[in-house]
């Protein structure tokens, strides 16, 4: 028979922690003091030459932290008056909150036992254990699947076997729904995104009026195409990254609709695969750069074999970041291994490059999905949706939906504009952390989704 | 052959220099591009390994094959 020692259950000591306004720490303290009637006082430093005054002091202060701990229970009146001086925000004192214990984390294996043990508090039957996890799953199951659809869309439900599904609304695209664009206050005003594709339709009718960039890198038997796209591919980008508010009919389909728009044709019209070349897409990262760029969106990609290192793309996509260009590059789109390869293609294998996969509307990785291999800066770093993606496009109607981590890859350019709009002065390797930080962790492996769902500020 | 040719860290701020140095194995020059680092042009073949040695080049390679939209 076997015993399970349970893990602690929370735990409180009695005592408050309160976080002070490191500037103002005298007048936070004396506000305590006035509100607690408590008196004495020790600092940390206090504390080390008079170790047992620990014992008799009310307040302990940590002045490098800018934290007192109230050593001593206070009433209900004594802490609701802290509550409200946290609540002020005029006021030195910040926050307050019971303080808890902390344990050390054991491993499940420390906490099996053949006997119990008397300096145990508690040793229960492991089937015990067993019969009771069974019982809370079933009933876990039966209320998620209640309630929870709604809770993950608000970023707070369990993470449950039946997916949440997204669908597009009449206003709005659900990949703007899933990366909680819709709720976002930001439009990546003042901040400049560069489109590395195959040009944009400088005609369509939701982008008259817009500022637009452009310039062209492709030359074709010896001349420059224009910016101008024939083939749609970039202008079904541009439309996912930066496109309006309110567009001319139908949803919205783009994430900053205050940003700048910089387009560098980098791919040619070819009408079923565009093509660039590496060096006129460096002359396009060039140029990105040069304009100011923050973001630069690449939904364009080759093949690579796994193991397979490019380290001259490398070593310019790290320029690009030192520059304070974000480079962001679709993963590509070769999952089942058609071509006797896989792996992140280059460019998005470059470390300095943030690669991309595609979620479909399930939030499940897209069947096409590539995922990463071993190969330094050869993974998925963010999933974005790239499944029935509607955008606009070269069509009559002006709009299409397309698949690939092409969408998926403008998705997170988008959102980096809003997280720049909304962190000022933050650029390059800072800007990528912010979207690593505020990505929402799925239930999928990271090989194929990275650090989660791109998510707006 | 096109050729790209990246310069190295030490060298980019100098890159016009190792522009003209490039000439001299028989570089066709097409494209600077100074913030990234990278001289764009075209040699022949046989003459690629003689641009590894001139002085400010980290590495110079084929240009290699088209990117596609994905």
């Amino acid at each position: 028979m076997e015993f399970l020692i349970p893990p602690p259950a929370q735990e409180f000591t009695g005592r408050q922690l309160v976080l002070l306004e490191q500037s103002r720490l005298d007048e936070a303290i004396q506000q305590i003091k006035d509100l607690t009637h408590l008196s004495s006082i020790a600092t940390a430093s206090d504390l080390e030459q008079e170790p047992d005054r620990h014992q008799k002091a009310d307040i302990i202060v940590l002045k490098i932290l800018g934290v007192a701990i109230i050593n001593q229970p206070i009433d209900a009146t004594q802490l609701q008056a802290l509550g409200t001086a946290s609540a002020d925000t005029t006021t030195p004192i910040l926050r307050i909150e019971p303080e808890q214990s902390f344990y050390a984390l054991m491993d499940i294996s420390d906490r099996v036992i053949s006997e119990p043990r008397s300096d145990v508090a508690e040793a229960i039957s492991l089937q015990y254990f067993q019969g009771y996890r069974d019982g809370v799953s079933c009933l876990v199951d039966q209320l998620t699947q209640q309630n929870n659809a709604q809770l993950v869309q608000q970023g707070k439900g369990l993470f449950q076997t039946t997916a949440t599904t997204w669908a597009d609304s009449t206003k709005v695209t659900w990949g703007l729904q899933a990366t909680n664009v819709v709720n976002s206050r930001y439009s990546g005003k003042g901040i400049k995104i560069a489109v590395l594709d195959t040009g944009f339709d400088l005609n369509h009718p939701d982008f008259q009026g817009r500022t637009i960039t452009s310039k062209s890198f492709v030359t074709e038997r010896g001349s420059l195409l224009p910016v101008q796209d024939l083939n749609g591919h970039g202008t079904h980008c541009v439309g996912t990254a930066c496109g309006p508010m309110s567009p001319k009919t139908g949803m919205r389909y783009g994430v900053a609709y205050g940003a700048e728009i910089y387009v560098g044709k980098v791919l040619n019209n070819n009408p079923v695969i565009p093509r660039g070349f590496p060096g006129e897409i460096f002359q396009g990262i060039e140029w990105a750069i040069s304009q100011g760029c923050h973001v630069i969106s690449m939904s364009l990609g080759s093949p690579r074999t796994p193991g397979q290192v490019h380290n001259f793309y490398h070593d310019v996509i790290d320029r690009a970041l030192q520059a304070g260009s974000l480079v962001i590059a679709a993963a590509g789109n070769d999952r089942k291994n058609t071509m006797g390869k896989t792996a992140v293609y280059t460019p998005a294998d470059a470390p300095a490059a943030m690669a991309v996969a595609a979620m479909d509307t399930n939030e499940q990785v897209a069947a096409f999905s590539s995922f990463g291999d071993s190969v330094a800066g050869g993974q998925v770093d963010l999933i974005a949706p790239g499944v029935d993606i509607y955008s606009s496009y070269i069509s009559t109607s002006g709009y299409t939906k397309k698949n690939g981590t092409s969408m998926a890859t403008p998705h997170v350019a988008g959102i980096a504009a809003l997280h720049a709009e909304a962190n000022p002065g933050v650029r390059g390797q800072a800007l990528w952390s912010l979207l690593i930080r505020n990505a929402r962790r799925l239930p999928l492996s990271s090989v194929d989704a990275g650090a989660g769902l791109v998510q707006a500020p | 052959m096109r050729v790209l040719v990246l310069i190295s860290d030490e060298y980019r701020d100098r890159i016009l220099e190792v522009a003209e140095n490039l000439k001299a194995p028989g570089m066709k020059v097409d494209q600077v591009l100074n913030t990234v680092g990278v001289i764009i042009g075209e040699i022949d073949a046989e003459k690629l390994s003689l641009l590894q040695t001139v002085t400010g080049v980290s590495k110079a390679e084929e240009e290699g094959e088209p990117y596609e939209a994905l």
